[in-house]
């Protein structure tokens, strides 16, 4: 589970990328015909974001508002702030807003974060993109026999957001059988494909215990070559983003049927009242995904409930 | 060069004190060394010791690390999900900032994840059937790269053997560079002929891997070396090998110079601290040599200078028990003894000045000379008389010696002045002599009677004579003149008689004469004779008649009267005798002076003198008769001077002489009458003369005879 330490943590490795930022306040913008100092922005959020994520989202809240942004990570939902002033709030979409401070007021803009699968090619291509699973299934099997010491897919199955992204996807079972002899695209349910994988050696079993931080760790480090992980939308049409962040990797809808169906999280942006900002209203995504919405209060109430009982499920194989 | 005591003081306090300071130093220093060595020998000894103890702490230090790495959580799982960047990562990550070489860790399946990405590499899996892949080891690697201690821990998930980790630690020179400032001690470290570490550099690294080349075969325990110019002390041990089986030699090498300089450090310090104690002494010396020697001193040598200059009732009041406080009261003490000598001896020269003053009054007043000859024969003392009457014809008597106060003596004088001298000195009997002094032709003789007698001290013991002399000329004169007082007296005597013996038998020839003249023819040739014959019978009578004045004590008939009466008719009788002999008779006298004279007798004397001045007169002349009488004298002067031809002095000195005359004719009475009468009237008469120029008769006659 990302706490505040392994965020600071995360924090210390964008040093570089704040002080640019900061270095932001001395360049003239042109839309805004001042220096603008750098938004003080709090996001508050059940998402265990790591590092990468919060630095995603506070490159692109930047690239929105036109100004730096340094971004603080509230995780527990409250809406509360201890730190000083933030000048936005970045908000889950559906976490309770009503015991914000007045001054706070809601803007119409907002930061959509979608659940992809980051991996990288390799010798390998997917024929489709997004694939279908079981052309996942295929790549993972090809990487697998490239290095067959080496787990191709690496998952951060100890987290309930991602539990609950793979509930979401594959909530419901296939009837399927033969459960031993079949791959893992094969089986029903996310807990027997998932299991499966692991039994395939395609899937790190380490995934168990590994949250999103190591699992993108384990991503970055190359020692597998998928996982999963919330980006901003943006990141769906920007390849440049997506390198900046992961590298030679590339981003696409979990497999599935093949289609672009996007797990979102909205993260509404709150102001000031005493704050100007110009919102970068351009397009965000020219293609047009499936985003599976979440709900906030079904979900907290998912991963509340019931995440434990899939992750035991998954511990055990479902069996 | 006069220098202070003070500066002698310190100047000795401060070489006495820096002389032991620098000897003591000296002794100390070598003391220092002589121990320093025992103690570094001691040192080499615990330092070999610590040397082992380092080398196992180091061991398990690795070995520790070694397990806990591989009990690490994430090394496990990556190890055991594959994740070999991330292991890699992470074991690069542990050993970072750890001083750790490397750590690597061999998977069973021959995987090789290493710290150093560049060493991950693919090595034959395990056996693992090998026990000793579960044995926890730590080994000394030498490698082409260097030496390595290295510790090997198995990894291990719930009992499942996963793979080998290996923590290494190089033993490079940085290491033992820490292990030297730990140990205080350069360390190295040789395998085979190399010295693979050292914390030692440059120029005393390479010679110490030249000594441990060439000692390579020697079992030297502890050797002497140089390095780079410096002694050292190194100890060689020798308790590891490498999984090779080579020993590894570790020198623990101390620096003598260190120990030196600490010494040398401790010596100079020493130095240090004596000069600042001898400053500190020179100070506290000065100021104590100010306050409570030099001070004092001064005190009393003023105090002295003081005494010395007449203040004895100086005092030092300084009352302490030192020596100083002795010397001041031993100062006080003769100040006071000298003193009480200086008021005695004052009371004592008063007294012999008195006495001194006395004798001298004395001496002074005497008349006699007293002079004092010490037994080397010089004058010691003369008194005034002495001078008076010696002095200027000696000159300063004083110091004169008797051979020069002899010498100038006339030899009558001498002979009588020697005789007395031996007589005193030999027989000790009292021999007076009289001694006459030429004081020339004006000044006359000089008569002294005097004598000898011996001066003799306490002790009877003579140290010299005091000659005395009395002036007896005037008693010699008055003697020579009562001779010749008694002289003339008896030949007056004596001519008064053959005067009146021979008056009859002249007044016999006379009358016989005259007969013979009354009987005789003028044209007679006898007549001539008998002409002179009655011619100088009259003569002779007139002799006799002066003659018989001369002797015969005629009474005198004395009564005030006018010296005009007195000297007028006397000028009368002369003047037809001096205007014949063209003589000018001038008289100068108060026409009332008043003379108490027998009137006769003056008439005689005036008479005598005049025609005495016209005989000296040849040519024309003048006579002058004064009379002079001054208002308070009890004499009235007379005087008679011509413009004559003048007398000698030798003429003079006789000339009252009775029958003392220069003429061919004259009886030679004339002046003695004359002075006879002056003596009768109780005056005195005296004669001046010089050649060419003239005589003065001076006579004073009393103004009133007494009765």
């Amino acid at each position: 589970m990302p706490t505040q330490t392994m965020i600071n943590q995360g924090k210390n490795s964008y040093l570089a990328r704040l002080l640019f930022l900061t270095l932001l306040f001395f360049i003239d913008f042109g839309a805004i015909a001042q220096v603008s100092p750098e938004a003080r922005t709090t996001l508050i959020a059940e998402i265990d974001f790591v590092p990468e994520i919060l630095e995603m989202i506070r490159k692109s809240l930047s690239r929105r508002i036109a100004r730096p942004v340094s971004l603080a990570f509230q995780p527990d939902g409250r809406s509360e702030y201890s730190s000083r002033r933030p000048d936005f709030l970045l908000i889950e979409d559906g976490v309770a807003t009503a015991s914000l401070p007045l001054e706070f007021s809601p803007t119409p803009w907002h930061i959509d974060l979608v659940w992809v699968l980051v991996y990288r090619n390799g010798n390998g291509n997917f024929s489709t993109v997004p694939p279908t699973l079981e052309e996942f299934g295929k790549f993972l099997l090809q990487l697998k026999a490239e290095n067959p010491n080496v787990y191709p897919w690496f998952e951060s199955l100890y987290s309930k957001e991602t539990l609950l992204n793979f509930n979401k996807l594959f909530a419901e079972p296939r009837a399927r059988s033969e459960y031993e002899k079949l791959p893992f695209w094969q089986q029903p349910g996310m807990v027997k494909m998932l299991y499966r994988a692991m039994e395939q050696g395609l899937l790190n079993p380490l995934s168990v215990e590994a949250d999103q931080a190591l699992a993108t760790k384990v991503f970055l480090a190359g020692d597998t070559q998928c996982f999963t992980l919330w980006v901003p939308l943006e990141f769906l049409d920007n390849a440049w983003l997506v390198e900046e962040a992961f590298g030679r990797a590339k981003i696409t809808a979990f497999p599935g049927d093949g289609e672009k169906r996007f797990p979102r999280k909205i993260l509404r942006l709150w102001k000031h009242d005493e704050i100007m900002v110009n919102w970068n209203s351009a397009t965000l995504v020219s293609s047009s995904p499936v985003l599976i919405d979440a709900d906030y209060v079904v979900d907290r109430k998912w991963v509340k409930f019931e995440a434990e009982k899939a992750y035991d499920r998954l511990i055990m194989g479902d069996f | 060069m006069n220098v202070s005591l003070r500066f002698k003081v310190i100047s000795l306090l401060f070489i006495l004190i820096s002389s032991l300071a620098l000897v003591m130093n000296e002794k100390s220093t070598a003391l220092i060394y002589e121990k320093t060595q025992e103690t570094f020998q001691q040192r080499l000894e615990q330092l070999s010791e610590s040397v082992k103890s380092y080398w196992e702490s180091e061991k398990n230090t690795l070995l520790s690390n070694a397990m806990l790495y591989a009990e690490s959580e994430k090394i496990i799982n990556y190890s055991t999900y594959s994740l070999f960047n991330l292991l890699q990562q992470e074991l690069e990550r542990l050993i970072s900032k750890t001083g750790f070489h490397d750590m690597q860790l061999v998977l069973k399946n021959g995987r090789l994840i290493s710290s150093d990405a560049g060493q991950s590499r693919e090595v034959s899996p395990l056996d693992l059937k090998d026990t000793r892949l579960h044995l926890a080891q730590v080994e000394l690697q030498y490698t082409s790269d260097g030496l390595y201690l290295c510790a090997e821990v198995p990894v291990q998930k719930m009992g499942e053997f996963i793979g080998r980790l290996s923590l290494r630690r190089k033993l490079d020179d940085t290491r033992l560079k820490k292990m030297a400032r730990n140990l205080q001690a350069d360390v190295s470290l040789g395998i085979r002929e190399q010295i693979v570490a050292s914390s030692l550099q440059d120029r005393a690294r390479k010679d110490m891997i030249r000594e441990h080349f060439r000692k390579s075969e020697s079992n030297e325990a502890v050797m002497r070396l140089v390095l780079n110019s410096e002694v050292f002390s190194v100890g060689r041990l020798s308790f590891e090998k490498t999984v090779n089986g080579d020993p590894m030699a570790v020198y623990v090498a101390v620096s003598q110079k260190k120990m030196l300089s600490l010494v040398e450090q401790a010596r100079s310090q020493n130095l240090a601290v004596t000069g600042w104690a001898l400053l500190i002494t020179l100070l506290f010396t000065v100021v104590f040599s100010e306050r409570v020697l030099i001070t004092r001193i001064r005190t009393i040598r003023d105090g002295a200078n003081l005494i010395a200059e007449g203040d004895l009732d100086q005092r030092f009041n300084i009352v302490s028990g030192d020596e100083l406080g002795d010397l001041a009261r031993s100062f006080n003490r003769m100040a006071t003894n000298l003193k009480s000598n200086r008021d005695r001896l004052q009371h004592y020269i008063e007294r012999i000045e008195k006495l001194a003053n006395y004798i001298q009054n004395i001496l002074g007043s005497l008349k006699t000379c007293v002079i004092t000859w010490n037994m080397e024969g010089y004058i010691d003392t003369v008194n005034a008389a002495a001078v008076m009457e010696l002095g200027e014809y000696y000159g300063d008597l004083e110091g004169l010696s008797l051979r020069r106060f002899l010498k100038k003596l006339k030899p009558d004088s001498r002979q009588e002045m020697t005789r007395a001298l031996r007589e005193i000195t030999y027989s000790e009997s009292d021999r007076q002599f009289d001694i006459e002094i030429d004081l020339g032709e004006h000044a006359g003789i000089k008569v002294l009677q005097g004598g000898f007698s011996v001066l003799r001290d306490q002790n009877g013991k003579p140290y010299g004579f005091v000659l005395t002399l009395s002036n007896i000329t005037q008693r010699k004169i008055i003697e020579q003149q009562l001779y010749h007082a008694d002289k003339l007296s008896s030949i007056g005597q004596l001519s008064a008689s053959v005067a009146h013996e021979i008056k009859n038998p002249l007044a016999s020839i006379k009358t016989l004469g005259q007969l013979l003249q009354e009987e005789t023819e003028e044209d007679d040739d006898r007549r001539e004779y008998i002409d002179v014959i009655v011619s100088e019978v009259n003569r002779l009578n007139g002799v006799v008649e002066q003659l018989l004045k001369y002797a015969k004590p005629e009474g005198s008939t004395f009564k005030e009267q006018d010296f005009a009466d007195v000297i007028k008719p006397v000028l009368a009788l002369v003047n037809h005798e001096a205007e014949r002999n063209r003589v000018k008779l001038e008289a100068e006298f108060d026409p009332e002076l008043k003379v108490y004279v027998d009137a006769e007798k003056i008439k005689q004397v005036f008479l005598n003198l005049i025609f005495n001045g016209m005989q000296a007169i040849n040519h024309g002349g003048v006579i002058t008769i004064r009379a002079i009488k001054e208002p308070e004298s009890p004499w009235t002067a007379f005087e008679v001077k011509d413009s004559g031809q003048g007398m000698p002095e030798e003429v003079c000195k006789k000339v009252f002489e009775p029958f003392f005359t220069t003429k061919q004719r004259g009886t030679g009475l004339g002046l003695a009458i004359v002075k006879k009468i002056i003596d009768l009237h109780g005056g005195k008469i005296e004669v001046k003369s010089e050649a060419g120029k003239g005589t003065v008769f001076s006579f004073y006659l009393p103004s009133k005879q007494k009765g």
